[in-house]
């Protein structure tokens, strides 16, 4: 078997793979970034392991996000803020991961797929690129609507200025993405409205990221 | 035999999902009169604009369309217009997409922009409107309204009144001789070499700005602003950044919030007011106003008066060449070598001032007071001690609960003393030429003097009335369930 960069992920969980895996490290550099970002997260996840109060994780968290946003629960309890941190971390990091590969997928190299008039055109992408951007794109969106999730709480304090500017700011980036995907969805191969729209979503994550970790600081 | 059907299918689908990329040019060269604008409306591509001195206008544009197929792709970049409309008053450029259509597969298919290269009269006015790409302007000698937005803008080399606007990318402004406004949001602003005043309003974005002449006014949000060698009127509002301005030649000031102010050699007068950030300047030229909360302060060389409001913060202030009023609530209070009165007033924090070169007046609450050098002291405070060193004029001081030591300095002339506490000393040190009539009242506590003392009246433990050297100064005395004592000064 050909190890390629696609194949990361399923080595990570397999271990029979990491031979392999590791070959392909030494010579990849987007590999080896990612490989270390998976293996940062680890040790902090593993680090924040040991303060959970509750072993049922993720259960909490999705029970969390599958309850209906209640509008008069202001604040995080402080008994349950060390899941919400590792529930963000964990997502934070997902984000992290997937931008890259986003961007990766944007500003890849003309595939045998295509067929362009110049090889160093990066103008509109290929067919293959684009899936890749689609298939990236809709996981970080999914990553990005759970970190929305995790700040509501936070974004919904009544009077505070800090949470009115956050919430200004990430709604003046959820009109700037709504906008940059209608003209996307007449110009989708568009390497620079991709790009832009990648842009979005990463200054998105780091605006939410920014505000999730902001509790923590103070 | 299956395999080969595999093959061929997975063939097809390469071909239904390859894509093809067309390229064509638009060139036109159109004449224009002497103050026609030049107006360009374009969306999705870069826009650069050069000048020349020519009475005409280039129009080179890039069109570039990817398809699925060739003939797709070139049938629909041929239907891009670029539409010249020449009036008596305005040459429009605008671009128009057709409307892409829709792939068997039921998807839009096509994707496309248009790649502006325009080189115009140097002196025709110019509106640009874009979106989704970059704008770039160089060599306008007219004034020019240029929006764009999701791309950068950049202006360079002109003269001219010029508006500048764009959204969620940077505008970059360098050398222009003329008014310049600028609008951003979620985008950068550099504004550099400008004679003329400018106007720039921002928000989660950091703006900076350097050697403009004719003042600045900036309203930014969320994002941090530097200024430098600029000059003028300077008018500076943020909030959730911090303000540093260095170099100003005018008056300066700086409203924010949320976010540190600095400011450093200002050649005319300041006005910093902030809230949860700290505050520091140097080398104000003229007077200094600070109003802050839950900052701290800090600063020096001050040119004029000094006016500082602030709680829950300490405030540290040095050289001042006028007068110096503080007030603090909740925050430590720190004067040095100030060249008028001092009036400084805060609570539950010490209060330390030296070489005040005018009277010196104290109001604090439970908090202490240390004072070096004054033209006299009136103190306040309650449940802390006062220590007055070097004190050339008069003394009052009213104090609860707290000691209270004075050293005086005032050799031959008059100092009238006043010292009121309870539940602590009272300590006074006299030159050995001093000259009271002294009244001394305790309850409780001891009076003891180090001075030969003529008495008149009654002797009584708690109470003493009597004259040290000539009696020439009035010095009253009163304690509760404390002593009081008169010593020379080194003793």
């Amino acid at each position: 078997m050909k190890f390629e960069c696609g194949d990361l992920e399923r080595a990570l969980a397999m271990s029979e793979l990491m031979p392999e895996a590791r070959e392909h490290l030494k010579q990849c550099a987007i590999c080896r970034r990612e490989y270390r970002l998976w293996n940062e997260i680890s040790v902090t996840a593993r680090q924040l392991h040991e303060e959970w109060e509750s072993p049922a994780l993720w259960p909490n968290i999705r029970k969390t996000l599958e309850a209906e946003p209640k509008p008069k629960t202001a604040f995080v309890r402080w008994s349950e803020w060390k899941i919400w941190a590792v529930a963000a971390a964990v997502l934070i990091g997902v984000g992290l991961l997937l931008l890259p590969r986003l961007e990766q997928a944007i500003t890849a190299p003309e595939t045998k797929v295509a067929r362009t008039n110049s090889a160093a055109d990066r103008d509109f992408l290929t067919e293959q690129a684009f899936a890749d951007v689609q298939r990236t794109e809709a996981a970080y969106r999914r990553s990005i609507d759970k970190l929305s999730q995790l700040a509501q709480p936070m974004l919904a304090e009544r009077g505070s200025a800090v949470a009115a500017n956050y919430k200004e700011k990430l709604l003046l980036l959820d009109s700037a993405i709504s906008d940059t995907r209608t003209n996307l969805d007449h110009n989708r191969f568009n390497v620079r409205l991709q790009t832009e729209l990648a842009d979005l979503y990463r200054e998105k994550q780091q605006t939410l990221q920014e505000l999730l970790t902001r509790d923590k600081k103070n | 035999m299956i395999r080969r059907i595999s093959f061929l299918a997975f063939a097809c689908a390469l071909s239904a999902f390859a894509r093809e990329e067309y390229t064509r040019t638009f060139d036109k060269t159109i004449p224009m009169q002497a103050g026609e604008r030049v107006f360009l409306e374009h969306r999705l591509g870069d826009i650069v604009i050069h000048t020349h001195s020519q009475p005409n206008v280039i129009v080179h544009a890039e069109i570039r369309v990817s398809a699925s197929g060739s003939d797709e792709a070139k049938k629909f970049a041929d239907r891009i217009e670029i539409l010249i409309e020449p009036s008596s008053s305005q040459l429009s450029i605008r671009t128009r997409y057709p409307e892409s259509p829709s792939s068997f597969l039921g998807f839009r298919n096509i994707s496309y922009f248009v790649r502006y290269d325009v080189t115009m009269p140097e002196s025709a006015p110019l509106d640009v409107r874009n979106s989704f790409g970059a704008v770039s302007v160089t060599g306008l000698k007219a004034d020019g309204d240029i929006i764009t937005s999701h791309g950068n803008l950049e202006f360079r080399d002109g003269r001219g009144t010029q508006h500048l606007q764009n959204s969620f990318a940077a505008i970059r402004v360098a050398n222009n001789s003329g008014d310049t406004t600028i609008e951003d949001s979620n985008g950068a602003v550099d504004a550099a070499d400008i004679t003329g005043a400018v106007s720039i309003r921002d928000r989660f974005a950091n703006v900076t700005a350097a050697r403009v002449t004719k003042g600045l006014t900036i309203a930014n949000s969320n994002g941090g602003v530097d200024v430098a060698d600029s000059g003028g009127l300077g008018n500076i509002r943020n909030s959730f950044g911090n303000v540093t301005v260095r170099n100003f030649h005018g008056d300066l000031t700086v409203n924010n919030s949320n976010g540190k102010v600095q400011a450093n050699n200002v050649d005319g007068s300041a006005e910093l007011n902030t809230t949860f950030g700290e505050v520091r300047f140097s080398d104000v030229k003229r007077q200094l106003s600070v109003r802050a909360n839950n900052s701290r302060i800090e600063g020096q060389r001050v040119g004029g008066p000094v006016v500082i409001q602030n709680s829950f913060g300490a405030v540290t202030v040095s050289e001042i060449q006028g007068d110096a009023r503080i007030q603090s609530g909740n925050g430590e209070v720190s004067i040095a070598n100030v060249h008028g009165p001092a009036n400084v007033k805060t609570s539950f924090a010490l209060v330390q001032a030296t070489g005040i070169a005018g009277a010196l007046e104290v109001e604090n609450n439970n908090g202490g007071v240390k004072a070096s050098g004054a033209r006299g002291a009136t103190v306040k405070t309650s449940f802390a001690p006062v220590v007055l060193e070097a004190i050339s004029g008069p003394v009052q001081v009213e104090n609860q609960n707290g000691m209270v030591e004075t050293t005086s300095t005032a050799q031959g002339a008059c100092q009238p003393v006043s010292i009121r506490t309870s539940f602590s000393s009272i300590r006074v040190h006299l030159l050995p030429d001093a000259s009271y009539r002294l009244t001394a009242r305790t309850s409780f506590g001891k009076i003891r003097t180090d001075f030969p003392l003529t008495v008149s009246g009654s002797l009584s433990n708690d109470e003493l009335n009597g004259v040290i050297g000539g009696g020439r100064c009035e010095m009253k005395l009163t304690d509760n369930n404390g002593a009081i004592e008169i010593l020379k000064a080194g003793s």
